[in-house]
């Protein structure tokens, strides 16, 4: 093979098929390798693709700023921002965005803004007011009105929410038929489409729950959570320790005497398996513990499994990973 | 070349969003290519140089170098570090195939092993100097109006006082010299968008 063809491999002109062929023989013979490896590197550092037009670099850089940066008080903010932002990403070693949503002076009334993070990331953001909202994986969160007195948002997934309390500005978080309003606090909401409860634990605070149709009305104490059942409306008020709440805000799993079944649909969010259980007993076993999340599912299953002496089994295919613990 | 841009380093260590703004104009088209080479996700690829120029304005007051070349040189290692560090922790999920985890694999190793300095730049920037040096003067002028300062045809043909149509006859001719020129460096020629 020539470097010709090693090129084109690199700049992506092969066919997909050639592309394989070419790259098996890459990989089997370390001569190619270090020569596909010199040339990838000098090929990226090269910058020697059609550059961006002034247009599109415009729309890049108010991307930029209005990501990070409040526009009217300018760059003492953007400072501001920018060293929160620095405590975050190191304090968590993990890339974060962080939007801004709007300007106090000037609220953006009736529009909808959408925020999400994909499989396997966090995202978080704050609002005008200093007030953040963290993401979990799988999430998305619509705000659906900001107006001088209230804010309202819609939540899908999971988030945990960090409010400035304000006397003069409701926040309400809508899930399904539940209705959350913040009453000065950290707490997190959990609704996923594979769970089939939604659950609103409170760090600090206060928080009231109440559902459409007025059959629930609750306010929680810091260290309550509850369980609201989406089939029939019932629902549990428990006391919790919430040292590990909201854990998974710094990228690592918390489980606290968690169910392998809830534990199950963690791991599928964040990692993007399917996980079956053999037998539906074992679902019921539970495991206390903080794990990183950065590591390898075949850890975190031998991390959870070795101590019950559950086995399990990994089936891989094209794009999916089957799990069965049996 | 690239660079030959006037950056004017203590405005840019002391916040002057303008000349943080030309910064940015001036790296985000190569720096978005870099990543891209990498990460298979476009807005993943965008990301990560969006934060690599969050992480500028906050360090630059502590920027140790002086010239537009270490500001390169600086925004490439940390774009480069947090390439890595995305790649590793997608190599940790699991619906990727073996061959995608194969390719992974490599580009961690060749991220990992990535020393990048102003030298690394000037070494690509003299081969092709001294391919420019043999072509015929004006043909020269032209190409390096257009490839390095950026310059439109119809710019060119005015501080050249020559038609539009000259100018493009001119880029075509020097494109072609490379080429025949170049031809032992073909990657080289690849490298530069020439072929």
């Amino acid at each position: 093979m020539d470097k010709n063809t090693i090129w084109q491999l690199i700049t992506k002109q092969l066919p997909t098929d050639k592309e394989k062929q070419v790259w098996d023989e890459i990989v089997q013979s370390p001569e190619l390798l270090t020569t596909y490896k010199d040339l990838k590197r000098t090929w990226s550092l090269s910058g020697s693709q059609p550059q961006f037009s002034d247009e599109q670099l415009e729309q890049r850089y108010s991307q930029f700023k209005n990501r990070y940066q409040k526009p009217s008080i300018g760059t003492k903010f953007l400072r501001q921002f920018a060293g929160y932002a620095a405590a975050i990403i190191i304090a968590f070693a993990a890339s974060y965005a962080l939007w801004h949503i709007s300007d106090k002076s000037k609220p953006i009334t009736n529009q909808v803004m959408h925020f999400e993070a994909g499989q396997g990331s966090i995202n978080s953001f704050v609002l005008a007011d200093g007030s953040i909202i963290w993401l979990n994986s799988n999430s998305s969160i619509d705000i659906v009105s900001i107006a001088d007195n209230s804010v309202e948002v819609n939540l899908t997934g999971e988030a945990l929410f960090d409010i400035i309390h304000d006397d003069k500005r409701r926040f309400i978080v809508n899930v399904r038929n539940l209705i959350i309003e913040d009453l000065g606090t950290r707490f997190t909401v959990r609704n996923y489409n594979n769970d089939n409860e939604i659950t609103a634990t409170l760090i600090d605070g206060e928080i009231a729950v109440k559902d459409s149709a007025h059959l629930l009305s609750q306010v929680l104490a810091p260290g309550q959570k509850l369980s609201y059942s989406i089939d029939d409306g019932t629902y549990t008020i428990n006391t919790i320790d919430t040292t590990y709440t909201g854990k998974w805000t710094e990228e690592k799993f918390e489980f606290v005497n968690k169910t392998l079944g809830d534990i199950a649909r963690d791991l599928e969010n964040w990692y993007g398996v399917t996980i079956t259980f053999k037998d539906d007993k074992l679902k019921q076993e539970r495991f206390t513990g903080v794990i990183q999340k950065s590591t390898s599912i075949e850890n975190v299953l031998d991390i959870i499994t070795y101590p019950a002496g559950i086995k399990y089994s990994i089936n891989a295919s094209k794009n999916t990973k089957e799990i069965m613990i049996h | 070349m690239q660079y030959s841009l006037d950056i004017d380093m203590s405005l840019l260590k002391s916040g002057h969003e303008a000349t943080f703004e030309q910064v940015y104009n001036a790296f985000y088209s190569s720096l978005y290519f870099f990543a891209n080479q990498y990460i298979n996700k476009n807005a993943d690829a965008e990301n990560l140089v969006q934060e690599t120029f969050l992480a500028l304005w906050m360090y630059k007051e502590n920027l140790s170098g002086n010239t537009p070349g270490s500001i390169k040189a600086w925004l490439y290692t940390t774009l480069k570090n947090k390439c890595l560090n995305h790649l590793e922790k997608e190599s940790h999920k699991l619906n990727y195939n073996n061959h995608q985890l194969h390719q992974y694999k490599i580009d961690i190793d060749i991220l990992g092993h990535m020393e990048i300095s102003e030298v690394t730049f000037d070494e690509i920037e003299r081969l092709l100097y001294k391919a420019l040096e043999q072509m015929p003067e004006q043909c020269r002028r032209v190409f390096e109006m257009s490839r390095f300062k950026n310059l439109k045809n119809k710019e060119i043909a005015n501080s050249l006082n020559i038609s539009t149509k000259a100018v493009e006859a001119n880029i075509t001719r020097a494109l072609k010299h490379l080429r025949i020129h170049l031809k032992d460096y073909l990657p080289l020629c690849i490298l530069l968008g020439l072929l």
